[in-house]
């Protein structure tokens, strides 16, 4: 189903710059070298019809959240502010140690970023900071009492799989009134450090519903005058949730609360930024018609379940009034974070891919939960992507059954009923198509045809999600984790052997007393995260807000590449590449008036016009590595009305073979790789009455290190020749000991044997897409 | 004032006696606190609770009404008291929490609340004077020559357009292929020349002198001929420059040394004993 292109795409690699220059602003004074405000309130660095690029982390915890305070103490929104804009170096505990009140070790950003958001959950938000924090006794006895039991659990807590008397603890102290102090704070804090024009910051929380193995988590940022803010912060926590635990509502209570507390009053705006649908078993975004054995009260032809009725199995279809308040609120999706990447995994493109191959190949990276088990029945690209060799992508290595390696949900729905068996079975230790964006995406293109509006219509940026409060740090190279002294040994980052040690005695390095002996994945799935990019007109709380919500954005694996996007009724003139790239405002200009920028939404078609126009341009990080391709990804419903996804991978590329880093010390060999991209390209497939459509921009780097190969053959020079073969761990002569991760391993007890792996990623970049809405 | 007030002032445990004394007196006025005594309920609550009830009922409420408004207010007011004689408050985690953040914040805010003084600002500018300093700046052109076109040759190509330039004093400036952000910037610091070419080719522009084309220059996307225009060289920001991005920092600083402080006092007056080890 892979069609022409036409006109072949037009790859505009000299962008031309019509006669204007940019970057040098008005010659207004600049302090330490940034743009400031003049005294009209403009930022030296603002150009009339042009927009800049800004580049920012949405998504930080620091040790007002309830688990980072157990990983690294040392830190508070203000200091991940401080660390984001260069000023000042992060305190983090020794590597090795476990005493996350001492610093052992300090780092600094590689470059500042322009905005950040603090994000710290709002489960007890502040709590163990004010209450642990005010002796060293105090804090010995808190970390002794609390701060171990979190990070022993942390792999279960991250599964929502809490024991009975942990919840209970958890519902009760939540009630207390600390968060309201901590918000406080932390929203001083955030103006404290705001430079209008040099660096933005932005007031948020996260919502972390993570009921019944469900990850269905939103951050919420604020914009408007600090005083016109909520006073507090709305918990998923509630004093039932121990004894009845359900996340049914979970969704609606945060949109609800928004709204009261937000919405209604006079100059509070806010947005949700929904993340890890990869870990959310189908929950986030739930299947049209799909009652998951939920009684309904309605029908549910074409629209999924909406409200329930509390501590009940009753379900109402969702309305159209909640779906337009989702989507007034929803309005920015976390591409990619720490935790995994969210636009597509390979064996999850399910009946949703249009391609005649039935995967997509740019899909294998960084995800977290794979469905590829090395079965003969597994889904299309697995057998394609994971063939056995050390070069294969990352998640082709994953062992830890249960938690990396999953089946695929045979049935999706709210309150853990998700499952893989014919009933559900609410272990959750599933995943589905609909956990990544772009399936999720077409979906609500079905709904918008029932309900009139598509509640799931989100635009794209990406963030970090640390809990070392070191926004903005998502570098490969020395990479050492971002939950403090959870996971900075490299035993955890790269994953180790285990047991179920049910009795206490049982020992991983003797696979004879050491029952269901296995390798935990642990940190190895992870990785540093991306940024959020905007074009705004300048840089402040405001601008920056509201390119967010307008999607006027898109977010990155972690480099500084620029994209951005536009669509038209109209053929596009070449010139669109350099233009587009300029930051000029094309709409504003009138220039293209059938025309609508990324995240906007095409005019009315008008009379007699054909299949609409995409085009796309994208620069490379000027201190990255070279593009390799620029793909195009079109979502739609086909003649029966069904959810599709068409991948254009290559609409422009490179003309030079692409090749690996060096396997010595990870260097790129730069060639000729172009530094810029662009594409045109007319949908020629599009069919009017048929509904809904988006496209969108997904633009990759040639291949370089994934920071596990950095730390494997850079860093550390490890030989997994050297795996002693009685238990497929490195001797303690080897000075190797916890790099068993680095290893694909085979054999059994007596005869282990390794191999080194050489993972490399492209990194890559997101554009919002262009929707359009069908009267 | 005398420098021996000022001090006084200044000392932690003088604006914690001050706001207590604050504290107890804004107590005195709204009548709400002292314990024992008859209670009597303030004026302001009797006019929201008498607002209120007319809104509701649209007329002057009763004597009655009124009471029956009050009586949850009063009832609360009788426990508190009895809770406070009784001593519940002593040893009740929440109520110790509660008072502990206020306290804390009551000496952060207290802290931040005067103004800097002009030496106060210069010894910080002092103690980083490379954060606030400005930097230099740039009037320049270039031309490009993109890796893509030209792969490893770009900087050869560069070089030899530069080199015909040179031979030939009338051949017409060097234009190279159109760069996305322009060829021609009329004002731009360090740190935005960064932003767009990247840290190498700022820092090689440093080290480049005006007047002429020169290069070729390496950056990210391949190479370049500049020709500076003038440079104005980056110099240590002055007060003026920078008073307020200072004010906020010597906030911040105030904020977190008058925590430290007030925290190191409390602890001298009152002294921890540790239980006998057994």
């Amino acid at each position: 189903m892979m069609r022409h292109l036409y006109p072949l795409p037009v790859i505009a690699l000299a962008l031309l710059l019509a006669g204007c220059d940019a970057g040098g602003g008005r010659g207004a004074p600049v302090a330490g070298g940034s743009p400031t405000p003049g005294p009209d309130g403009h930022c030296s660095d603002g150009r009339a019809g042009f927009k800049n690029v800004y580049f920012g982390d949405l998504h930080t915890h620091t040790s007002f959240s309830l688990d980072a305070y157990f990983f690294n103490a040392m830190t508070d929104p203000a200091a991940a502010h401080r660390y984001a804009r260069g000023l000042d170096a992060l305190p983090l505990p020794a590597i090795g140690s476990e005493d996350v009140f001492t610093k052992g070790r300090e780092i600094r950003i590689d470059r500042p970023l322009d905005f950040n958001a603090v994000t710290d959950h709002a489960e007890f938000l502040g709590g163990f900071k004010l209450v642990c924090d005010n002796t060293g006794q105090t804090q010995q006895a808190c970390d002794q009492a609390i701060g171990q039991g979190i990070r022993d659990d942390i792999v279960a807590i991250a599964r929502g799989e809490v024991p009975f008397q942990t919840a209970l603890a958890q519902s009760i102290i939540n009630q207390s009134p600390t968060d309201m102090i901590a918000w406080a704070q932390t929203k001083a804090m955030n103006d404290d450090n705001y430079a209008p024009c040099e660096f933005t910051t932005l007031h948020g929380y996260e919502f972390s519903s993570n009921e019944l193995s469900q990850m269905f988590h939103r951050n919420v940022i604020f914009n408007g005058p600090t005083e016109a803010m909520p006073l507090d912060v709305l918990s998923s926590f509630k004093l039932t949730t121990a004894t009845h635990p359900e996340n049914g509502n979970d969704d609606w209570d945060l949109f609800d609360h928004l709204q009261q507390n937000c919405l209604n009053v006079p100059g509070c705006q806010a947005l949700t930024i929904p993340h890890n649908a990869n870990l959310s078993d189908g929950r986030m975004y739930l299947a049209a018609g799909e009652a998951a054995g939920m009684t309904v009260l309605g029908e549910l032809d074409g629209v999924p379940l909406g409200r329930k009725l509390e501590f009940s199995d009753v379900y109402f279809p969702m309305t159209a009034d909640d779906a337009r308040l989702r989507r007034e609120l929803d309005r920015s999706f976390e591409m990619t974070q720490h935790k995994g990447q969210s636009e597509c995994a390979i064996g999850l493109d399910g009946e949703y891919l249009a391609n005649d191959e039935g995967f997509d190949p740019a899909c294998g990276f960084e995800i977290n939960k794979s469905v590829c088990l090395g079965r003969a029945d597994d889904p299309p690209g697995c057998a394609e992507l994971c063939t056995g060799a050390p070069e294969d992508p990352n998640f082709c290595h994953h062992r830890t059954a249960g938690g990396n390696l999953v089946e695929r949900c045979a049935s999706t729905g709210p309150d853990g009923a998700s499952g893989t068996g014919e009933a559900a079975d609410g272990t959750g230790n599933c995943s589905h198509p609909l956990d990544y964006y772009r399936n999720a995406m077409a979906e609500g293109l079905k709904i918008k045809q029932t309900l009139g509006v598509n509640p799931y219509k989100v635009n794209i940026t990406a963030s970090l999600d640390t809990h070392n409060a070191d926004s903005g740090n998502a570098v490969e190279a020395g990479f050492k984790g971002h939950t403090g002294v959870l996971d900075d040994e490299p035993f955890e980052q790269l994953g180790f052997w285990a047991c179920d040690n049910a009795g206490g005695d049982e020992d991983p390095s003797d696979p004879a007393n050491c029952s269901n002996r296995q390798f935990l994945d642990f940190s190895r799935t992870l990785n540093p995260g991306g940024l959020a990019g905007v074009w705004a007109p300048q840089n402040t709380r405001d601008d920056i807000w509201q390119a967010i919500h307008r999607g006027e954005s898109f977010g990155t694996s972690g480099p500084r590449i620029r994209v951005r996007t536009l669509a038209s009724w109209d053929p596009l003139p070449n010139r669109i590449c350099s233009e587009l790239a300029s930051g000029r405002d094309l709409i504003a200009s009138g220039e293209f008036p059938n025309a609508a920028r990324m995240g906007g939404d095409l005019p009315p078609r008008p009379d007699g016009a054909g299949a609409p126009w995409f085009a796309a341009v994208a620069i490379q990080d000027p201190e990255g590595y070279p593009l390799q391709s620029l793909d195009i990804i079109r979502g739609y419903l086909d003649g029966e009305g069904a959810p599709k996804v068409e991948v254009i991978n290559g609409a422009a590329q490179t003309a030079q073979a692409v090749t690996l880093p060096s396997r010595q010390d990870c260097s790129v060999q730069t060639g000729a790789h172009p530094a810029t991209l662009c594409a045109v390209w007319q949908d020629q497939d599009f069919v009017a009455g048929r509904g809904d459509s988006f496209w969108y921009a997904r633009v990759r780097e040639i291949p370089s290190c994934r920071w596990s190969t950095y730390n494997c053959h850079v860093e550390n020079d490890v030989d997994c020749g050297l795996l002693d073969p009685a238990n497929g761990l490195f001797p303690e002569e080897s000075g190797l000991q916890g790099f068993e991760g680095c290893c694909i391993t085979r054999g059994e007890p007596g005869s282990f044997s390794g191999e080194n792996h050489f993972h490399s990623i492209e990194e890559r970049a997101w554009a919002s897409p262009v929707w359009y809405s069908a009267p | 004032m005398t420098r021996a007030l000022k001090r006084l002032l200044r000392e932690p445990l003088t604006g914690f006696l001050l706001l207590g004394a604050l504290l107890f007196a804004l107590d005195a006025r709204t009548g709400e606190a002292p314990s024992g005594g008859a209670i009597e309920v303030p004026p302001a609550r009797v006019a929201a609770a008498r607002e209120r009830l007319q809104q509701q009922l649209g007329r002057e409420p009763t004597g009655a009404e009124l009471g029956a408004q009050l009586d949850g207010w009063l009832e609360q007011e009788l426990l508190y008291r009895a809770a406070l004689d009784l001593g519940l408050a002593e040893g009740d985690p929440i109520i110790r929490r509660r008072l502990a953040q206020k306290m804390g914040l009551l000496l952060e805010q207290r802290a931040a609340d005067r103004e800097p003084t002009d030496t106060e600002l210069r010894e910080l500018l002092a103690e980083q004077p490379e954060r606030y300093a400005e930097p230099t700046r740039y009037r320049f052109e270039h031309a490009y020559y993109p890796r893509e076109e030209h792969g490893a040759a770009a900087a050869r190509v560069a070089a030899d357009a530069l080199a015909r330039l040179r031979n030939s004093p009338d051949a017409p400036p060097p234009t190279g292929t159109p760069f996305f952000a322009g060829q021609r910037f009329d004002d731009l610091g360090t740190p935005q020349l960064r932003k767009i070419f990247g840290q190498d080719f700022a820092a090689e522009l440093a080290a480049l002198p005006a007047g002429d084309w020169q290069g070729p220059v390496a950056s990210g996307y391949g190479a370049h001929l500049v020709r500076i225009i003038e440079r104005v060289p980056g110099r240590p920001a002055t007060l003026e420059d920078v008073r307020s991005e200072l004010v906020s920092e010597w906030r911040e600083q105030v904020r977190r040394q008058a925590r430290r402080d007030a925290l190191a006092e409390l602890r001298e007056r009152y002294p921890l004993r540790l239980p006998d080890s057994p």
